[in-house]
């Protein structure tokens, strides 16, 4: 039976051709899309799910507030955040911390020297909480003594080349100075769905004392084990108590320390904070992906099943034949299900086709060793086959159902129209088709005008044209030599101005700290931005000045002065950028006030996903742990590679044993939307996958309409009717559908873009033009593949179709 | 074989309710040959739809070799056609997909008879409506005789009691026509009950019995031949 089902559902296939090939290349690029779709957002959610601990760990993040106001959240905690919880809360059995405060730093071992951003110091228990793969040293004591370290095979390939690693000493400098480690332990590299990932885990006790348990120093990712039974939530509610021990200090001292515990499958994919190290997942982004996934296969099957039915017509004899000759409608059910599950396979066979041809694409977006991990579990599996039976079931149902249960009586008399009857192209799976392309093509559009809108706004300061140098390793007079550097290159040409400052425009300022204005009650203490910079960096930048003056080597002694920005000036609940003028602020861990002598305009320091920051901008070298880190060239030429080879030159003969690193103020600045152009990216890559699908699909039914019309564009050709009423006519029932399909789509989509914009602190207006666009696209597009069809059907010969029957 | 009471079948759509069959009753004995004439809308394919039982009547019982099939369920009746009845019509029916050889093999695939059987006696038959040589042919690449030859073959595979045909001549010239009668013919004298709708007066003069209906109604009963 089997193989004479197949016999005849190939031979309906081979009869039309151009409708199977339309048929299985819908549903292989729905199931292709889904495929891919499924195996990115799988790897997403794959993330920290590799250790045998992971239900049991949670990150320890800081929220600070004010009352019930939550005013600050970080991913990480203090040092002493961990060792506290452990000594005071029940239920916590074990926790590390990883340092975050200084990951760069200048890996060094016989001659070479190499400037790393991936350098920790390690909890001792770090190894036993995580199972990442030890290749050398053991776990639980590799970590044990100072100055001992830790490193991943990538550095054992980049530094020993073919040498044991084991008990080679590699020195580690920074600005305040270097260390020599032993190395106890090598690991493999870390898994890409790791949302940790260093090379260098420097043991904790390497770190000064008195920075180990400090409580005023947030830069420690904290994890914590808890026993199987213990509720985070307690421990969440517990912990203000404790900290209220600690937290002896005056800054923050107003505020409630709270922590929240995230487990850690969850970080990955949790909101982004400031500080957070690795670049986040987005769930929303995830959660489009998947429902673009399901789109297109709703797509895929509606065109499926509207080009059964409508083809239908074509095989009336053979069903009617069947149920004369006693054929049950059970046997023809299974007979018209077994072909959808043929088609399906077809198109899953093209599917892997099509997969493989994209790898190379999608091998620019994901790594692909990740990316097929999925492969190796049953759950993928599973999941694979049920959609791929709903797939089978949901495209064979419906066609079966109705044509195994048609009247043997009236097919054979030819009364079936297709048309009004059950046997008609359902509408609503076109309107649905419709209102989903339409619904896709607004997404789109969104996105790209809020991307576009986000690089084009003024950000308030100018990157162009900055070359920016990281910070040499620190050694005697290491400001001095830095000064005679700029002073070099601010005598050539074709540099503008230099400045030394602690951060640059695109990235999180390292340091807050809490302060108030020195009238203000102890509780109007509030986290504010540091910025060290020289007196250039105003200028460096272009950033404006709103009142006051900046840092000015002629005025002298400007030691005790400070400059804020607008934001800032909120925060200080200070009314107007002229009042602030000679104010005194009282910044954390200072004696001595600091006096306001300018306000600038506010600068977009972060993407515009992220609002203004309050920052505070003291002279370098002023409070010595908020140092300058980087170096910013302001060019005036377009010889960009020449500058980069002058630089280095006179680089090397300021500072030895140090590596150039640099990388240009705008593109650098871009960086933080590549997540968003990716995501963009695929939105439109997978919408057109939708398009394309949606029009061969209607492509498909117009010509079956077409057909089935012959005769009554015959009757009306011979009663007059111009070429052009005809396809007029033909047409017009697609264009109510894609009208209809518009005013439904049209409140949900208006919905879902207004929420999305939420998500940016910064966003355009809701794009209203952009939606009557989308309506015009979809419009166009049914027009022109729909018009094709029935201008076709418009001309055959009347006499032809009249003479049929 | 055959018994029908005042059978009645209407259809209605919206606007009018319009009577196909009105009180139709006759017997059909095994053996006959009976043809069944009017002018067209008379209800005589109606009629002979409800006894091939595609149709359920509205009205009336019907009595098949013995049973009162009125009643029965889709199911019950696709037995019956399966196992006792033959289908011949005007247009052939022919399936497009398949060739000479599968369209008459598909009735002896739903009855559940093995390969070699079906293809010895799918065979036979063909052999004997010599159409041989076109077995691998599709029905698009024969001549309107040979496809209802084809049609034929495929109704008589399964050795049904009845046949019942619905003008199978009404698409073929006179000359084919008449060898399709013929054939029908030789079936009849080999034992296989008929019935038959027809226009044609040519066509009738090869049944034992007519049958002539208007406007639903049964009005007229002619034997020709007593068996």
């Amino acid at each position: 039976m089997i193989y004479y089902y197949l016999k005849i559902a190939f031979r309906t296939l081979l009869q039309n051709k151009k409708l199977a090939t339309i048929n299985i290349f819908g549903l292989a690029i729905g199931l292709a899309a889904t495929v891919l779709i499924v195996l990115y957002v799988s790897v997403e959610f794959s993330y920290d799910t590799f250790h045998t601990k992971a239900d049991n760990i949670y990150r320890v993040e800081s929220d600070f507030y004010e009352g019930d106001v939550l005013t600050d959240a970080w991913p990480s905690a203090s040092f002493g955040y961990g060792p506290a919880i452990k000594e005071h809360i029940a239920g916590v059995k074990n926790f590390a911390r990883l340092d975050i405060g200084q990951t760069e730093q200048i890996v060094g071992y016989k001659d070479e020297y190499i400037r790393e951003n991936t350098v920790t110091y390690a909890d001792t228990t770090f190894f036993e909480l995580f199972d990442f793969k030890l290749l050398e040293g053991d776990r639980l004591t590799m970590l044990d003594n100072p100055n001992t370290v830790v490193i991943s095979q990538k550095v054992v390939s980049k530094f020993f080349k073919g040498e044991s690693a084991m008990g080679k000493v590699m020195t580690f400098a920074t600005k305040e100075g270097i260390k020599k480690c032993e190395v106890t332990g090598v690991i493999d590299d870390f898994p890409e769905n790791s949302h940790i990932k260093f090379d260098y885990f420097i043991s904790y006790s390497s770190l000064p004392a008195w920075k180990q348990n400090f409580w005023y120093w947030h830069t420690a990712y904290t994890y914590v084990q808890l026993d199987k039974h213990t509720d985070p939530k307690t421990v969440e509610k517990a912990f203000p108590a404790v900290a209220e021990k600690y937290k002896t200090k005056e800054a923050l001292k107003s505020k409630i320390w709270g922590i929240s515990l995230v487990p850690l499958k969850d970080i990955h994919l949790n909101k982004w904070k400031e500080s957070e190290r690795e670049t986040k997942g987005n769930k929303i982004t995830l959660y489009a992906l998947s429902f673009i996934a399901v789109i297109i296969l709703i797509i895929a099957w509606s065109n499926y099943v509207n080009i059964s039915i409508a083809q239908s017509y074509e095989r009336i004899t053979e069903i009617a034949i069947k149920k004369v000759q006693g054929v049950k409608k059970k046997k023809l059910f299974n007979q018209f299900m077994f072909e959808s599950l043929l088609m399906n396979v077809l198109a899953l066979i093209l599917a892997v086709v099509l997969i493989v041809i994209a790898l190379s694409e999608i091998s620019n977006l994901v790594d692909l060793k990740l990316f097929f991990l999925p492969l190796k579990q049953f759950r993928f599996w599973a999941i694979a086959m049920l959609v791929f039976g709903i797939c089978v079931f949901l495209s064979g149902f419906y066609p079966a159902f109705i044509l195994s249960s048609l009247k043997p009586g009236l097919l054979l008399k030819g009364k079936l129209r297709v048309g009004k009857s059950k046997i008609a192209p359902l509408s609503f799976l076109v309107v649905l088709q419709l209102g989903l392309s339409l619904f896709l093509i607004i997404g789109t559009l969104t996105i790209y005008k809020q991307i576009k809108f986000m690089k084009t706004q003024p950000l308030g300061l100018n990157v162009n044209q900055k070359m920016i140098l990281k910070f040499p390793v620190g050694t005697d007079n290491m400001y001095h030599k830095l000064e005679s550097f700029s002073k070099e290159l601010k005598s050539r040409t074709d540099v503008e101005n230099v400045s030394l400052s602690g951060a640059v425009p695109g990235m999180d300022i390292p340091i807050a700290a809490a302060n108030k204005l020195k009238s203000a009650t102890d509780d109007k203490n509030r986290l504010f931005k540091m910025l060290p910079v020289d007196y250039h960096y105003l200028d460096t930048y272009k950033i404006n000045l709103i009142a006051g003056r900046f840092f000015d080597e002629d005025f002298g002694g400007e030691k005790q002065k400070i400059v804020i920005n607008k934001s800032a000036l909120k925060l200080l609940e200070i009314k107007n950028a002229e009042e602030a003028i000679g104010k005194e602020v009282l910044l954390e861990e200072q004696s001595i006030p600091f006096i306001i002598v300018g306000v600038t305009e506010n600068w977009h320091q972060q993407g515009l996903n992220n609002g203004y920051t309050p920052v505070i901008f003291l002279l370098n070298g002023v409070i010595e742990w908020i140092p300058a880190n980087y170096i910013t060239i302001s060019l005036s030429t377009n010889k960009i590679d020449d500058f980069v080879d002058i630089t280095k030159k006179i680089w090397n003969t300021h500072f030895k044993k140090t590596s150039f690193d640099y990388f240009f103020g705008d593109s650098f600045y871009n960086e933080q939307y590549i997540r968003d152009k990716n995501d963009g990216k695929m939105l439109t890559f997978f919408t057109l996958l939708a398009l394309l699908v949606t029009c061969m699909g209607l492509y498909a039914l117009a010509a079956l309409i077409g057909n089935k019309r012959t005769k009554e564009v015959g009757v009306r050709k011979a009663l007059g009717a111009k070429t052009s009423e005809l396809v007029i006519l033909l047409s017009k029932d697609f264009l109510k559908l894609v009208l209809i399909a518009f005013l439904i789509v049209l409140p949900v989509a208006w919905y879902l873009v207004a929420e999305w914009l939420k998500n940016f602190a910064f966003h355009i207006s809701i794009p209203w033009h952009l939606f009557i666009l989308s309506g015009i696209i979809i419009l166009t597009i049914t027009l022109l593949t729909v018009s094709f069809q029935s201008y076709r059907a418009a001309i055959a010969d009347p006499v032809k179709s009249l003479k049929e029957e | 074989m055959i018994e029908i009471n005042n059978l009645e079948k209407y259809y209605s759509t919206k606007e009018v309710k319009t009577t196909a069959l009105n009180k139709v009753s006759f017997k059909v004995y095994k053996g006959d040959f009976v043809a069944i004439m009017g002018p067209s809308g008379c209800g005589k394919s109606t009629l002979l739809n409800v006894l091939g039982m595609i149709d359920i009547p509205d009205g009336g019982n019907y009595i098949f070799n013995g049973n009162d099939v009125t009643n029965y369920n889709e199911n019950q009746r696709a037995d019956i056609r399966k196992d006792a009845l033959g289908f011949i019509f005007q247009n052939f029916n022919l399936i497009d997909q398949l060739t000479v050889f599968e369209n008459v093999e598909l009735p002896l695939i739903y009855l559940g008879i093995k390969k070699g059987e079906r293809k010895e006696r799918v065979h036979k038959i063909l052999e004997k409506m010599e159409l041989m040589h076109r077995r691998k042919h599709f029905s698009k690449q024969l001549s309107g005789g040979q496809q209802q030859r084809v049609a034929i073959a495929r109704a008589v595979i399964n050795n049904p009691k009845l046949i019942l045909a619905d003008e199978p001549t009404g698409n073929l010239d006179s000359s084919t026509g008449s060898e399709v009668m013929e054939l029908l013919m030789e079936l009849n004298n080999q034992g296989t009950t008929i019935v038959m709708v027809t226009h044609s007066e040519h066509d009738a003069k090869y049944a034992h019995k007519i049958i002539r209906m208007l406007d639903g109604k049964k009005v007229f009963e002619n034997r020709l031949f007593t068996q």
